[in-house]
């Protein structure tokens, strides 16, 4: 089977607006800033705390001049870095059958926030509007403003979409629908969602604190991430420059709580037997473990003694006190921060956990570590028992001169 | 890849023989009834193409069935049909998969939690009303109802999202990771974002044509296949050929006029285009003046072709609008039934079934 590359990466979330300043975050967590803090009293609150990320000129207008939905100027952000990491031009990519593939959660139910709020308190003045939702897919969009030419699809896996969305990539070039995809995923922080999760009690007061004994729950935030995946053949091609190897990708639902991960992760023991099986590499070669780690109870119970059990010894780190759950746009970023570890041969600090759980017995890196390994695997587990994982492989450059 | 069963719910009833006993005496199709939707001092009158209201089948205890929104319980319950439809047991739950694929997914249930949340605040919010406002509701409830352990993913796109479930699908059989696949495709009926659509021109229409760039008459279904390998024997035996295009050309040349060709059209530059080069083409077939304009209609029309298609039976067009010509009388002996779906983009999606 042919090797399917990841050859550009992009990224926005409270680590920083572009991939520079997300790895000096990484590499340097001492800063206070580091965490992403909320005021306790944000679960006490009537109204929703602005989660929204500061970015300067984000505003894009699409093809047809028309104002774009926050999530998709998100997305054509970090799809801008993407591509220009990868070398390939708007130009270059007409020469070539390019796949848009979004994980979402909910990015593209709300395509004008203020209008939605206005329209439903019955403030609206008319119901236009309400249309913009057929233009607001996600996929189609950023497929219709770089003018692409291959399949698009949005997937709303919840918390895994992210993960799926580059699993699919894997799919599509394997099966030949395309030469390239731009894969990742995004998602907003609106009232619906802080509100939801609030009301399911799922969320941390102040920050998150993966795996740690003293963890309270999830802090949300927004983000997008989009990486350019494509076909060995076509970055020989291309001249590109591949950053890391999709090795495998596995699926497996646990089909016990629509919000409860299984006591004994059984859908995620299936899909990381998936992704193993898919890459052709055995449990004791993986060397390097991004955890969904959302610092829930559960999450981090079933996961980290999952992980105790089944890959002792081998680092497993967690960002979401850095980013906060990202939800659709999680499974990407966490891919890229793998990627970033191969390039830049380090692990980053779990940042936020504090005092081992007996009850998990898991110990994440609690610094900063260098890394030579080969394989990194990346978990993502989400409501309705979905699970899914990713391996990579580091990217090795064959020597032709001999 | 085979199927296996299918089935589903549409405006015109529970399962697929409503729909093919209508196209067998299209006479009997009545006019539906015009319902009034307004919104502060607009108001329109729209002939909307709404399920009627069905019990969820299976042993669902009736709380968890009060709770479910009309998305996931279109995607069950044509599941639970399509299941009967094939007959089969699953020998195996960690190698079957689920795909449910939609457009604008439980948008009625999004927006009725929106409108509590812009109303009341927090104390607007339920755990209830926002799982089911999310699009993998019907994934999440499918999965634990029926206990399908295998990949399970749902995939959103407005016009092809059942080719590129069947895609995908197909993939998963092709790697082996699974032996089964449920692909369920459904779309939930909004009021406003119907109105939407049809306030726009102020002319409603009672009868959906999905060749006349002006029709929009919305509407809601669900529509399940059971798909398996290739070596599996099921009563469909068809061959399943599925490419995408980005952008359909203007004089759409790759279409073999020599096949009956079914279309679901949502782009109204493209539809305006395809009726200028193929308008006269003999062999074109439209179903979707039975059950409206919304995104599950693709995959109604590949329900109807391929319980067809397993006699080698094409259904007659239930179009006659002097737009296109249409396939009169039903057909016999067809070998290779095509159906095309073109985005609003012009993005599209060919199904080639084959005998």
């Amino acid at each position: 089977m042919a090797k399917i590359y990841i050859t550009g990466i992009g990224q926005v979330s409270h680590l920083g607006k572009n991939i520079d300043e997300a790895l000096a975050a990484l590499k340097d967590p001492s800063s206070e800033n580091s965490y992403l803090r909320l005021e306790r009293d944000h679960l006490e609150n009537e109204e929703a705390p602005d989660l929204s990320l500061e970015i300067d000129n984000l505003e894009v207008l699409s093809r047809d001049s028309k104002k774009l939905s926050r999530a998709n100027q998100l997305l054509i952000h970090v799809t801008k870095e993407a591509l220009a990491y990868a070398g390939l031009s708007e130009g270059e990519a007409k020469d070539y059958r390019v796949g848009v593939i979004v994980g979402t959660t909910s990015a593209c139910t709300i395509s004008n926030h203020d209008f939605s709020m206005e329209f439903h308190r019955e403030e609206a003045e008319n119901i236009d509007p309400v249309k913009d939702f057929f233009y607001a897919n996600p996929a189609q969009s950023i497929s219709h403003f770089f003018d692409l030419n291959g399949p698009v699809a949005a997937i709303n896996n919840a918390c895994t979409s992210g993960t799926d969305a580059l699993g699919l990539a894997k799919d599509w070039i394997e099966a030949d629908m395309c030469d390239i995809v731009i894969a990742g995923g995004v998602d907003l922080i609106l009232e619906n969602m802080y509100l939801g999760f609030r009301s399911l009690k799922l969320f941390d007061g102040e920050y998150c604190k993966p795996f740690s004994k003293n963890r309270e729950g999830l802090i949300l935030c927004e983000a997008a991430a989009m990486l350019v995946v494509e076909s060995e053949s076509v970055s020989a091609k291309r001249k590109s420059s591949p950053i890391s190897v999709i090795k495998g990708y596995g699926l497996g639902s646990d089909c016990y709580h629509p919000t409860t991960p299984h006591p004994e992760a059984y859908g995620l023991d299936l899909a990381i037997n998936s992704a193993l099986k898919e890459s052709g590499i055995q449990k004791n070669q993986i060397d390097l473990i991004n955890a969904h780690a959302t610092g829930t109870p559960n999450n981090d119970l079933v996961e980290g003694q999952y992980l105790h059990k089944n890959f002792t010894g081998v680092p497993v780190f967690g960002t979401k006190a850095y980013t906060g759950h990202t939800l659709g746009a999680a499974g990407a970023l966490e891919v890229i921060w793998g990627c970033l570890c191969f390039l830049n041969n380090f692990i980053p600090k779990t940042l936020g956990f504090e005092e081992i759980d007996p009850d998990i017995n898991l110990i994440p890196t609690t610094q900063v570590m260098p890394y030579q390994g080969k394989f990194f695997l990346s978990t993502s587990l989400g409501f309705g028992g979905a699970n899914s994982v990713i391996i990579l492989e580091r990217f090795i450059k064959e020597d032709t001169s001999l | 890849m085979k199927i296996l069963g299918l089935s589903a719910i549409t405006s015109l009833g529970v399962g697929l023989e409503p729909i093919i006993s209508k196209l067998s005496n299209p006479d009997k199709i009545e006019e539906r009834a015009k319902r009034a939707y307004s919104y502060r001092d607009q108001e329109i009158d729209i002939f909307d193409y709404r399920t009627p209201r069905f019990n969820l089948e299976g042993d669902i205890p009736k709380a968890v069935v009060r709770r479910l929104g009309q998305f996931a319980k279109l995607s069950h319950h044509s599941i639970n049909l399509a299941i009967i439809d094939s007959g089969i047991e699953f020998p195996d739950l960690n190698r079957v998969g689920m795909l449910v694929g939609s457009g604008i997914g439980p948008s009625s249930t999004n927006h009725a939690y929106m409108k509590k949340i812009s109303q009341f605040g927090s104390k607007g919010t339920s755990p209830i009303l926002f799982s089911n406002s999310l699009y993998n509701t019907a994934t999440s409830f499918n999965t634990l109802a029926k206990k399908i352990h295998g990949p399970c993913t749902t995939v959103s796109n407005f016009e092809l999202s059942t080719t590129l479930c069947f895609k995908t699908a197909e993939q998963w059989l092709k790697k082996d990771i699974v032996d089964y696949v449920i692909v369920s495709i459904a779309d939930e009926f909004y009021d406003y974002l119907s109105m939407g659509m049809c306030v726009e021109r102020n002319n409603p229409q009672s009868l959906y044509n999905p060749l006349v760039a002006s029709t929009k008459v919305p509407g809601e279904g669900g529509v399940s296949f059971i798909l398996g390998k290739s070596d599996v024997k099921t009563k469909y035996e068809l061959e399943i050929d599925l490419a995408f295009g980005s952008k359909a050309s203007k004089e759409f040349k790759f279409i073999d006029k020599s096949n009956p060709l079914i279309v679901d059209f949502k782009g109204e530059q493209y539809t305006q285009d395809f009726i200028e080069t193929h308008g006269l083409n003999e062999n074109l077939i439209s179903y979707g003046a039975m059950y409206g304009s919304f995104p599950t209609s693709g995959a109604i029309d590949f329900a109807i072709a391929i319980k067809g298609m397993a006699s080698g039976k094409v259904y007659p067009s239930l179009n006659s609008s002097g737009f296109g010509a249409f396939v009169e009388h039903e057909l016999n002996d067809v070998k290779i039934l095509n159906l095309l779906h073109v985005g609003n983009r012009g993005e599209f999606g060919e199904i080639k079934l084959s005998r």
